[in-house]
């Protein structure tokens, strides 16, 4: 059964300035405060605790939108739920097979061909090479890209090349889907198409998390919400609920 | 599929390992697709590379063999092995440090073991030597040692070498996601290096003031250790010496650095 379970979660994140990108200038400055969200580390560097005390279990059938103004937090949850931040401490558990879809083109290579990218998409996707050669008839079919998949994807216009990034990766169901903002593809006849795939691939996840400032896209997907604010979940409930609360927040700077 | 951060830093390393070796089908097939770039660029690809090695190799190694008075035969084969090995070495560092920068919009979307980007370039790095190792055959054959060649020896210190060189990739890459002056250092020190090791010259041309270049010189162990056996003749034992320590240095480094900062290398990209 696919589930994510985060127990008081706290990111810190380093930003370093080009002064302390250098190792020559780096050398013993490490101190740390605690209360702000944005501090000084050392003399030429920040820290910024991105998240903190976040406590969530989602189970099996949630979908949950994100919403928060921008810094609050969204990005950076979803990508503590993809397991690529690990966390400064807390405890995260993540059961399922993952897909996020933040950057649909990630790993495509424009002097490949079309064909060529659709194992290349399937492989950085996480699929094996057979199971990815095994998606090339289907994507061909639904991107409708028919000869075009004989040249290299750098010749493709900007709709043809998102078509065929958004056919592959949608083409694999995966149990926990995470978004950040959704994602649609290309011209005017394409859109319904790739509405309806992308509706049936939420349908079928177990578990959908998707972050956005849409609140039509919130409403529409989603059965609950969670509301960051400078790090924290401030609500977590209705989508209704935390949509106003969004609101009132927005209203008042 | 299942991840946790739970458990200590050492278990973590030790899942990122299983996890880059058991997505193989993902470092081997992005390696292949560096390569591939350059075919689908020009018909010819890497073969321009060989091709161009070849060049200044001849070029070089008749002005080499005037230049120290020796056989163009022994010169040219003695130039052209450490000229092809240094060159792998050189280019497998300087991209190290890009290993993880590179791949910055894969680690940002997906948790993907980091040890594969690792070993991606070092498999791309590793199929780029076998293109250039045709120049060596070629060389090998036309001198005539090719028969004289041990490959057993020279087998077992490519083995050691690709370890040291996967080791450095790891060391570089992360130290170079957190300290973006590295890669422009280790171009420089590379630069340096390649007059500093024995690669031109030969060893036995220092006076003892300047044996250190040599003893002192890991580079220098590695390119002894594996041009020897294709030279036919035997590396010694102090260059064995100096790589499987070096290579006990690198393990120690790398080990210590990820142990301290592997959960953290993303968050420097």
């Amino acid at each position: 059964m696919p589930f994510i379970e985060l127990e008081s979660i706290r990111v810190d994140f380093p930003v370093f300035t080009s002064r302390s990108r250098g190792l020559v200038n780096t050398l013993f400055m490490y101190t740390k405060q605690e209360q702000r969200r944005v501090e000084r580390a050392g003399m030429f560097g920040y820290t910024v605790h991105a998240l903190r005390d976040i406590n969530l279990h989602l189970r099996p059938g949630e979908r949950i939108g994100l919403v928060g103004r921008n810094g609050a937090g969204k990005t950076t949850l979803l990508r503590v739920m993809s397991g690529v931040y690990e966390p400064g401490s807390g405890r995260v558990r993540i059961e399922g097979r993952i897909s996020s879809l933040t950057d649909i083109m990630l790993g495509m290579d424009s002097d490949a061909n079309g064909y060529e990218n659709i194992v290349l998409r399937g492989i950085v996707l996480g699929l094996t090479r057979k199971e990815a050669t095994a998606l090339i008839p289907e994507v061909a079919a639904f991107s409708e890209l028919g000869q075009y998949l004989d040249l290299p994807v750098g010749t493709y216009s900007s709709g043809m090349m998102l078509r065929l990034a958004f056919a592959v990766s949608t083409a694999v169901v995966p149990d926990i889907l995470l978004m950040d903002e959704m994602i649609g593809a290309g011209d005017a006849h394409f859109v319904e198409k790739a509405q309806s795939r992308i509706n049936n691939m939420i349908e079928r996840v177990s578990i959908l998390v998707i972050a956005s400032h849409n609140e039509e896209i919130i409403k529409r997907f989603c059965t609950k919400a969670i509301l960051l604010d400078e790090g924290k979940i401030r609500h977590m409930g209705g989508v209704d609920e935390c949509l106003a609360m969004h609101r009132e927040e927005r209203q008042v700077p | 599929m299942s991840y946790t951060n739970a458990g200590s830093q050492f278990h973590l390393l030790m899942k990122d390992f299983v996890e880059a070796l058991r997505s193989w089908e993902f470092w081997v097939y992005l390696g292949w697709n560096d390569v591939a770039k350059q075919y689908r660029r020009s018909f010819v690809g890497p073969v321009w590379i060989t091709l161009n090695t070849a060049l200044f190799i001849v070029a070089f190694g008749m002005v080499g063999a005037q230049l120290f008075k020796i056989a163009v035969a022994d010169y040219l084969s003695y130039f052209c092995i450490g000229h092809i090995l240094f060159g792998f070495f050189s280019m497998l560092l300087n991209e190290g440090c890009l290993t993880y920068v590179n791949a910055a919009p894969f680690l940002k979307q997906t948790a993907y073991p980091k040890t594969a980007f690792v070993l991606r370039v070092l498999w791309k790095n590793v199929i780029l030597l076998g293109h250039n190792f045709f120049v060596i055959l070629g060389v090998l054959v036309w001198a005539g040692k090719i028969g004289n060649v041990s490959w057993m020896a020279f087998g077992l210190a490519f083995i050691v070498s690709v370890l040291s060189g996967g080791l450095a990739v790891g060391i570089l890459g992360a130290l170079a996601a957190r300290f973006r002056d590295i890669p422009m250092m280790v171009t420089s020190i590379m630069q340096i290096a390649f007059f500093l090791t024995p690669v031109i010259w030969r060893a036995e041309q220092l006076t003892e003031r300047a044996k250190f270049l040599v003893v002192w010189n890991p580079l220098a162990a590695y390119l002894d250790i594996l041009r020897r056996p294709l030279l036919g003749e035997t590396a010694s034992l102090e260059s064995w010496y100096m790589a499987l320590g070096a290579l006990a240095v690198q393990a120690a480094l790398f080990f210590a650095l990820y142990l301290a900062a592997r959960r953290r290398i993303v968050y420097w990209l």
